[in-house]
């Protein structure tokens, strides 16, 4: 009889269920069907984005203003529209008004003219930490 | 003994006897990714969770990842390419300029037709060399001395 067939009748009915329940996780994680947002469709093919590609686009977007440390970018599509929200942690320097004007300009710059999607949802700018600058020796 | 005159039979594309020239689908989907690298704009090709994995277990699989290959009922290749592009490069333009790329460069190698050229954005990589900026966007140290307060 093989091992694996052994360890399974004489383990306990918890370990087994375990066990399965953590292959079947792992199953469900690689054969779950990936979301994506359609952006393009003609019939010489389609053009998508996955969901994580829109945040890292986003976060890198929100990254790239200087007085942002980090970002994380939720976004949901409800009724048509993409409602963004957007937790950042920012320097102890930062204008949090600019940042939010430059934001939301730059962030409905990359849905309208990047992406090619004209109904915007609200953005919503939380901010949820302070970092302090490294001091360089 | 004289020479003995020889001449070729003339050869006719539709002659069942030379046989048929097939080509495997990834011997394909390395021609898309080469393509797709190429184009400008373009980060890398592949990048899901699954690929990653399937990598680790069989070398084949890195020619042909993030590519792939089908053919409908006439016979013409479908694609499905999922790629990662370069931050602050013109999604549309850049999927544009693939699907173009791949077409023309399948279609020169295999002479045979493609149906479609589905792109799919897979993620964002910030620009190594500061290459992003070259198609006429804002500089992202634009704000630098308005949004902080030095």
């Amino acid at each position: 009889m093989y091992p694996i067939i052994e360890y399974l009748i004489n383990a306990p009915l918890l370990v087994v269920g375990l066990w399965i329940a953590l292959c079947l996780l792992a199953l469900v994680l690689l054969f779950r069907k990936p979301r994506r947002h359609l952006l393009v469709s003609n019939e010489s093919g389609r053009l998508e984005i996955s969901r994580h590609a829109l945040h890292r686009l986003i976060e890198t977007c929100c990254q790239q203003v200087n007085g942002v440390s980090s970002a994380r970018a939720r976004i949901v599509k409800r009724h048509g529209k993409f409602k963004t929200c957007l937790r950042l942690k920012v320097r102890p320097n930062a204008k949090m008004d600019a940042i939010q004007g430059y934001l939301a300009q730059e962030i409905t710059d990359i849905y309208k003219l990047n992406l090619g999607i004209a109904n915007v949802g609200p953005i919503e700018i939380e901010v949820v930490g302070v970092i302090a600058e490294q001091k360089e020796f | 003994m004289p020479p003995r005159d020889f001449t070729p039979p003339t050869r006719m594309d539709d002659q069942p006897e030379l046989g048929d020239i097939k080509i495997n689908h990834d011997v394909v989907a390395s021609i898309v990714r080469l393509a797709a690298q190429e184009v400008q704009g373009v980060a890398g090709v592949g990048g899901g969770i699954a690929d990653g994995i399937s990598e680790l277990f069989s070398k084949r699989e890195a020619d042909k990842r993030g590519v792939k290959v089908t053919e409908d009922a006439r016979g013409d290749y479908a694609i499905e390419l999922r790629i990662v592009i370069t931050y602050g490069t013109e999604i549309g333009r850049t999927a544009y300029e693939v699907q173009v790329a791949v077409r023309k460069q399948v279609i020169a190698m295999t002479d045979k037709a493609v149906a479609r050229v589905d792109v799919i954005v897979e993620g964002v990589r910030l620009p190594t060399n500061g290459s992003a900026t070259t198609n006429g966007d804002r500089p992202d140290d634009l704000w630098a001395g308005i949004v902080t307060s030095d």
